[in-house]
């Protein structure tokens, strides 16, 4: 037997299936998490049953690629049909409904959320709708397992009555298009229907059908478009007299709540808080205390057994290295992560299940949409201040392609928590502690990413309007089982996917430090060069334009790679200083002439640049290439490497010019930079003219497209 | 005197009877089937601080449309059609 799920977009399509089938295909309280068509096998009586799971769908004259997906689909199946309904908006739902039991299709009609009909007390007569629609109707929950599998069996049918067919001229069109039926015979439909779908200028139909230039002639003439609509909507409203009861007053989805949490005056204010309190989770009190005791126990029960083992057994260094400060020291970095990704995935599930984000998405699209991002994208991009590796992890809500991968290559521009000892480091040593520069560079970094958002949207990354409709689904509670299946199936995730390319990234930079040039291992206390040296050597030059090309802060920045602390840690060793000696000795380190990095303040400064914006660390890059795929993951690193580069230039160059460090001097630059950014921006504008776009048609050559806008 | 307007004109609160509605063919037929065909009441509860969405009431259920979608939307005022 083999079932087709369809409905409304976010009627619990998914859920459907993953309660059926057992699996775990991802689900959430917003529309599109579905955009492909997905078949499922799975048992039930010792039968071998096939579940087909649809995008969402509003109505079967597609507007968007995944609806058309859908309504391919269901047109050229014969299979029994599972429509899936919010009982909750039955209104909207019902009009599918309508256009699939004319269509001929053989379904059953499944009310789901039926456990919140109680929340806006309204009462369905089952009964009275199942008369009125020709088939079976049935109430369920579809995260129950028990009453989804009920609803497999033979009782599929389609009796339903179309009363309002009478009012249109459907023998007319049948005589117009007899002769080119037969091109449809691959569908399983109606002539009926498709003698409506004419009407409505469907234009999958008609172009299937192949009329010639008179017939569409004939057909222009009838214009009956909106009538056969208000048609159906007229057969809903009927229905729904009949079978609903419903309080008029309470509208499903809008709350009381809403008209606080949407305020003009208090959205800002109550996501501040919001935000707020998850960083402060997260990132300063529960999340390092957790991290931290963790990597305690980390120490004492396996590094500290482990290292002392390796003594008793063997003296070579080489072995111990390798242990120590590559396995080891990769396993403290993944296990550090644990705690943040556990509280992150807690918040992000229940901010997104109780229907927060779509209300984000709502309150953010304005400002947003400007810069090409999505409203939901602001999340992500605040979270980049905590830690990029978490922001990147965050975008995963996103639906749309291109939003996605913006956001995640864009919340690695915000400073993160880990830059913060280099800046006080440099800070103490060239700037006198100037709170000032900190703030700056926070600033700066959110702007690059807004302009670096104008640009890709102005070229390759051009964001999809994903949806018509904005979903607003109403506030429910998140289950603890579903919660923590999302935190196990992430920590899983993690663990596997990114903790490999963590590992290989921090042995090949371990080989770098340790070896030679000729490959021999570098034993303590010598003055051999490793392979980071010489490469660094090799590399300087190119950082010359930019004020720091010793090797000394290049392998600094090549360490900086594996995670942002380590910038300092190398800096200290390159100084010969210790690093328990604080950073003040670091910075006082930093002012001795000899030292082998040797900044002046404005090299320093654009150090502090660079560093805030060149590519990300590791464990970061690794969810790149999980999340956005091997090429755009490169190209992201790619874009950030070269952005710091150019940006620093023009800072470090401007700087030289204005022949000091003071506060016109930075802000002459930044407005220097500005331009010529806009500059730069006028003229891929002028380069590329402005072309006619169709909305959301992939299919069509864009140039004869008959649906410009 | 019934005076037709822009959905987009309409405040927190106000609601309306839908005139017609505008646009290419694509959002046309969207906007009617997703059931804002002529006569039917329409609310709006929500306009965005810079008016870039709208959450609209329509046929008991809620929707949240984009300023673009939103000003192919004609109406009467529900108070000026009594």
């Amino acid at each position: 037997m083999k079932h087709i799920l369809c409905g409304n977009p976010n009627t619990g399509k998914t859920t459907f299936l993953n309660s059926l089938t057992g699996s775990n295909e991802h689900v959430g309280n917003w529309h599109g998490v579905t955009v492909d068509s997905l078949e499922k096998k799975y048992k039930l009586n010792n039968c071998e049953n096939t579940i087909v799971d649809l995008p969402g769908l509003y109505s079967l004259t597609s507007f968007s690629f995944e609806e058309e997906v859908a309504r391919d689909y269901i047109y050229s199946s014969s299979n029994e049909i599972i429509n899936l309904l919010d009982c909750n908006n039955l209104g909207r739902n019902l009009y599918l409904t309508l256009q699939l039991l004319e269509s001929g299709k053989k379904l059953k009609v499944c009310l789901n959320m039926a456990n919140e009909l109680k929340k806006t007390n309204t009462e369905i007569h089952i009964k009275k709708l199942e008369k009125m629609l020709g088939t079976r109707v049935v109430l369920l929950n579809a995260q129950k397992k028990d009453e989804v599998v009920k609803l497999i069996d033979n009782d599929f049918k389609n009796t339903f009555s179309i009363n309002y067919y009478n009012k249109l001229p459907l023998k007319e069109i049948k005589d117009i298009i007899k002769n080119n039926i037969k091109n449809l015979s691959n569908l399983d439909l109606n002539i009926d229907y498709i003698c409506v779908k004419v009407l409505e200028e469907d234009e999958y139909i008609i172009n299937k059908l192949q009329l010639n230039e008179y017939q569409l002639n004939i057909l222009k003439n009838y214009n009956l478009k909106e009538e056969i609509i208000s048609l159906r909507y007229k057969c809903i409203d009927e229905i729904l007299k009949e079978c609903q009861n419903k309080p008029s007053n309470k509208i499903y989805g809008y709350s009381k709540l809403d008209k606080i949490i949407l305020n003009k005056f208090l959205a800002l204010p109550i996501f501040l808080l919001i935000i707020l309190s998850i960083f402060y989770l997260t990132f300063s009190s529960v999340g390092p205390l957790l991290s931290n005791f963790l990597n305690l126990i980390l120490d004492k029960c396996i590094n500290a057994p482990i290292i002392n083992l390796l003594n008793n057994i063997t003296s070579s260094a080489f072995i111990i290295s390798f242990v120590e400060d590559g396995l080891l020291s990769v396993l403290n970095t993944l296990v550090g992560f644990l705690p943040q990704i556990v509280l992150l995935f807690l918040f992000l599930s229940i901010l997104e299940d109780t229907g927060y984000m779509s209300r984000l998405a709502f309150t953010f699209e304005d400002i947003f949409s400007k810069v090409g991002l999505n409203g939901k994208t602001v999340f992500t991009l605040l979270m980049g201040f905590g830690c990029s590796t978490t922001a990147a992890l965050t975008s995963r809500t996103l639906e749309d392609k291109n939003s996605k991968i913006k956001a995640t290559m864009l919340s690695s521009y915000m400073s993160c928590s880990a830059k913060i000892p280099l800046y006080s480091v440099i800070l103490g040593a060239f700037f006198n502690n100037n709170i000032f520069i900190i703030l700056f560079l926070y600033f700066l970094g959110v702007l690059i990413a807004l302009i670096t958002s104008v640009i890709l949207e102005k070229t390759v990354l051009k964001s999809k309007n994903v949806s018509f409709i904005m979903e607003m689904p109403a506030y429910r509670f998140p289950s603890f089982k579903r919660i923590m299946k999302i935190i196990l199936n992430n920590i899983k995730e993690f663990i596997i996917r990114v903790g490999s390319v963590i590992f290989t990234f921090s042995i090949i930079i371990w080989v770098l430090q340790s070896f030679t040039i000729n490959l021999k291992f570098i034993t303590d206390n010598s003055s051999q060069t490793s392979i980071l040296e010489f490469i660094s050597r090799l590399i300087a030059p190119i950082f010359k334009p930019l004020g720091f090309g010793t090797t000394g802060a290049v392998s600094c920045l090549i360490c900086g790679v594996v995670a942002k602390e380590i910038i300092i840690s190398t800096m200290a060793i390159i100084n010969n200083v210790s690093i328990d000696g604080g950073i003040e000795t670091l910075s006082k380190s930093l002012l001795n002439i000899n030292n082998p990095i040797n900044f002046t303040p404005i090299s320093a400064f654009s150090y502090l640049i660079f560093s805030l914006l060149y590519m990300p660390c590791i464990a970061t890059i690794g969810l790149y290439f999980k999340e956005l795929g091997k090429k755009w993951a490169m190209l992201a690193i790619f874009i950030q490497f070269v952005s710091s580069y150019l940006v620093t230039f023009v800072f470090y160059r401007l700087l030289l010019l204005f022949n000091g460090l003071n506060f016109i001097s930075i802000f002459l630059s930044l407005l220097i930079l500005t331009l010529i950014v806009f500059a730069v921006v006028f003229v891929i504008k002028f380069i590329k003219k402005p072309k006619f776009c169709c909305l959301n048609c992939k299919n069509c050559n864009k140039k004869t497209c008959n649906n410009k806008s | 005197m019934n005076k037709t307007k822009n959905l987009t004109t309409l405040i927190n609160g106000e609601s309306g009877y839908i005139t017609h509605v505008e646009g290419n063919s694509k959002i046309k037929t969207r906007l009617l089937e997703l059931g804002f065909t002529k006569g039917t009441l329409i609310r709006i509860l929500n306009v965005s601080s810079l008016k870039k969405s709208y959450l609209i009431e329509i046929r008991g259920f809620i929707l949240a449309l984009r300023y673009d979608v939103v000003k192919n939307i004609f109406v009467i005022l529900a108070k000026e059609a009594k």
